[in-house]
């Protein structure tokens, strides 16, 4: 009787292991929420290079991609002219005093930050390409009907 | 006294896996799910998707009425359509090339304010094969709740 006991109580042991699973790495979570304490409309998606996270701190988007290690490996944001790093902004005003900024795309990865700034006047819409530094390239220039 | 020690056991363990809410499914629907009462992002990097255990016939209902939607011939181009299942839901949306459907279906769930996506089927030409990847889906609940139940 023991024994079948014994028995009972190792298969209970081993099943209650299998239901739960393998202890997970909290890093994830814990980098998550540390990092993003304040992030709402948090959405995660698995695509073939790994994994993106879109969520939003008001007002500003983001968009996080990591590889299937759960390294990051890009960070882009969407936000207004106020978000934008003031060197930028000052140089942008002096180089572009006419045009209102619409919108801002920041994207960082290891090696690298850019920014896609849009910019529109009353005749056209001009995307910029700005490295960190504040040098500018002409990206596209729409005009407005 | 030991039959009595069994009684308790036998009983305490059927609680605890009753009071487990949530199944973490295999996103391939290869490897039989996990009870567990909480759940981590962590656990979806390694390959595994949540849903609540008492949503779960909602579910496979809701992929068993897509798959049907499916044999549908009036799919329209960028169709979108969504179906509820509790805390999941289906997303189906269809975009045209040329003549040709392009399928997608994603299954989401929100859990811990967050909404955790999986793609069961990506821009897919062929009507059958999105209605065998949902109607795999049901199969694979289905059998993984009569082990649940047992």
């Amino acid at each position: 009787m023991k024994t079948f006991l014994f028995i009972y109580l190792f298969l209970y042991v081993v099943t209650l292991t299998a239901h739960q699973g393998p202890s997970p790495n909290p890093s994830v979570d814990v980098i998550f929420n540390k990092a993003f304490p304040d992030a709402t409309n948090v959405k995660w998606f698995e695509n073939k290079d790994g994994f993106v996270v879109y969520f939003t701190i008001n007002p500003v988007h983001y968009q996080l991609s990591f590889n299937h290690e759960a390294e990051i490996k890009q960070a882009i944001r969407y936000y207004n002219a106020t978000h934008l790093p003031p060197y930028i902004l000052s140089r942008l005003a002096q180089k572009y005093p006419g045009p209102q900024i619409i919108n801002v795309t920041e994207i960082q990865d290891a090696s690298n930050t850019s920014y896609m700034i849009r910019l529109k006047d009353k005749e056209k819409i001009i995307e910029l390409k700005s490295d960190a530094s504040g040098k500018f390239e002409v990206h596209k220039i729409l005009n407005k009907e | 006294m030991f039959r009595l020690l069994l009684l308790f056991l036998y009983l305490f363990q059927t609680t605890n896996a009753a009071s487990q809410n949530m199944l973490l499914i295999d996103k391939q629907f290869k490897d039989p799910p996990q009870h567990v009462n909480e759940f981590q992002t962590t656990q979806f990097f390694n390959n595994k998707f949540p849903i609540y255990t008492n949503e779960i016939q909602l579910v496979k209902q809701n992929a068993d009425a897509l798959a049907r939607m499916l044999d549908r011939f009036d799919l329209k181009p960028l169709q979108q359509d969504t179906l509820l299942a509790g805390h999941s839901k289906f997303i189906f949306f269809n975009q045209q090339s040329g003549y040709a459907n392009e399928m997608t279906v994603i299954l989401s769930t929100s859990v811990n304010n967050m909404e955790l996506n999986l793609t069961l089927i990506s821009q897919e030409h062929n009507k059958r094969n999105a209605q065998l990847k949902l109607l795999g889906l049901v199969d694979y609940l289905s059998s993984q709740i009569l082990t649940a139940s047992r």
